[in-house]
């Protein structure tokens, strides 16, 4: 091999390496409305979402005393003593997540920080940032498993009704939260979500909660998400990295102090 | 000017939003205090960024602070990086307290010697 082969071979070797082709970058491109998956045209909900609302369940209600699930009498007299404790106390307790367990199901479709979808052929797949929690939704007509394990996003099933995209969750684990005020809910929950596009920047995701143990009825919330600039990427959240907010015996949350050896209780 | 300038950013500097993965009530969130004092450590890590400064007390004896701020979520899409803050660097950092009176607290704003303050603190997603 020629001098100048082997050169120009180690050089694209550096190049391929180092990212250097970003030169032929052209930068993000914008969402299209539609997308081609199976040969079917589909809308786009694929991409990176910010959720709007507040942090709250339903997002259209900002304090957690005003908050109306419909629960069963004994499940209401428990949530409504846990909320006024935390509003008069202001030291919020009983929130999984504070040690780094993952919302589940279907607190992880209101979470802070963005989640990414991805559309393929027999799959839908949510991403949220927070927590680094992972939907497999299959989208080639299986059923639900006839007595699948339970866990935290539990099992998903969906279809397309049109322009919306239908899907089914059962088998989530019943120790997550709705939310940080600590909405309970049984793992008998099953829930259906119709989320389709209200524009191509705009996202809707309609959530009907069903669960015979804590509801006298379903529960149904929209959760609105804007499309994510061009080119936004998603975070990694790895939150047992640094987590020094213990939950303490009580259930609130502590801090883990650094440095003042003495001074540490 | 220059001290009209400090002035102002420091006006523009608002308290930082509360998106975080807990709830932040071990914090006295209705009372703020300013400790100022030289950056230890950086930790700009999830699930959330601590901010470690020594801060010589009336006694002389220097206390290390522990500032808890929100998540490299939150503050990376808000203007802010892992060279935000700089270990050895001389900050004023504007806190809400722990209740049981510890050295630490929840962030609300840091602003460096030169009177810059640090990231743009916007609301975050």
């Amino acid at each position: 091999m020629k001098k100048s082969a082997v050169l120009s071979l180690v050089l694209c070797g550096a190049m391929a390496a180092t990212g250097v082709h970003a030169a032929d970058y052209a930068g993000p491109k914008a969402a299209p409305a539609r997308v081609s998956v199976n040969g079917k045209e589909l809308p786009n909900i694929g991409g990176v979402w910010i959720r709007t609302g507040s942090f709250l369940f339903d997002g259209s209600v900002r304090d957690p005393l005003k908050m109306n699930p419909p629960y069963k009498p004994e499940w209401m007299k428990e949530f409504d003593e846990h909320r006024k404790q935390v509003a008069e106390t202001g030291v919020n307790t009983g929130d999984p997540t504070a040690g780094c367990l993952p919302p589940g199901m279907p607190r992880m479709m209101s979470a802070v920080y963005p989640m990414e979808i991805l559309l393929t052929e027999d799959q839908v797949t949510i991403i949220t940032e927070w927590m680094g929690q992972i939907r497999r939704v299959y989208t080639d007509g299986r059923p639900h498993p006839e007595d699948p394990d339970i866990t935290y996003v539990g099992h998903s099933t969906g279809h397309w009704e049109g322009d919306t995209l239908v899907i089914d969750t059962v088998a989530m684990n019943g120790e997550t939260r709705l939310d940080q005020t600590g909405m309970k809910h049984s793992d008998q929950i099953h829930v259906v979500e119709r989320m389709r596009l209200l524009s191509v920047n705009q996202l809707e995701n309609e959530l009907t909660l069903y669960d015979p143990v804590a509801f006298t009825q379903p529960w149904t919330v929209k959760r609105i998400f804007n499309r994510a600039p061009p080119g936004e990427e998603m975070r990694e959240f790895v939150c047992m990295e640094n987590n020094r907010n213990p939950i303490q015996a009580d259930g609130s949350v502590g801090v883990v102090l650094q440095g003042n050896e003495a001074k540490q209780p | 000017m220059t001290k009209v300038l400090v002035r102002m950013m420091a006006l523009a500097a608002v308290a930082l939003p509360v998106a975080a993965h807990h709830s932040f009530s071990m914090f006295d969130m209705k009372k703020e205090m300013v400790i100022s004092g030289e950056v230890k450590e950086f930790q700009w890590t999830n699930p959330h960024i601590w901010v470690q400064v020594l801060v010589p007390g009336e006694d002389g004896k220097v206390v290390e602070w522990s500032i808890e701020g929100n998540s490299p979520s939150t503050l990376s899409r808000t203007g802010w990086s892992k060279r935000s803050v700089t270990a050895g660097e001389k900050v004023s950092v504007t806190i809400h307290p722990l209740r049981d009176g510890q050295p630490g607290g929840s962030l609300v704003k840091i602003v460096r010697e030169d009177g810059s303050v640090v990231g743009e603190n916007k609301a975050g997603p």
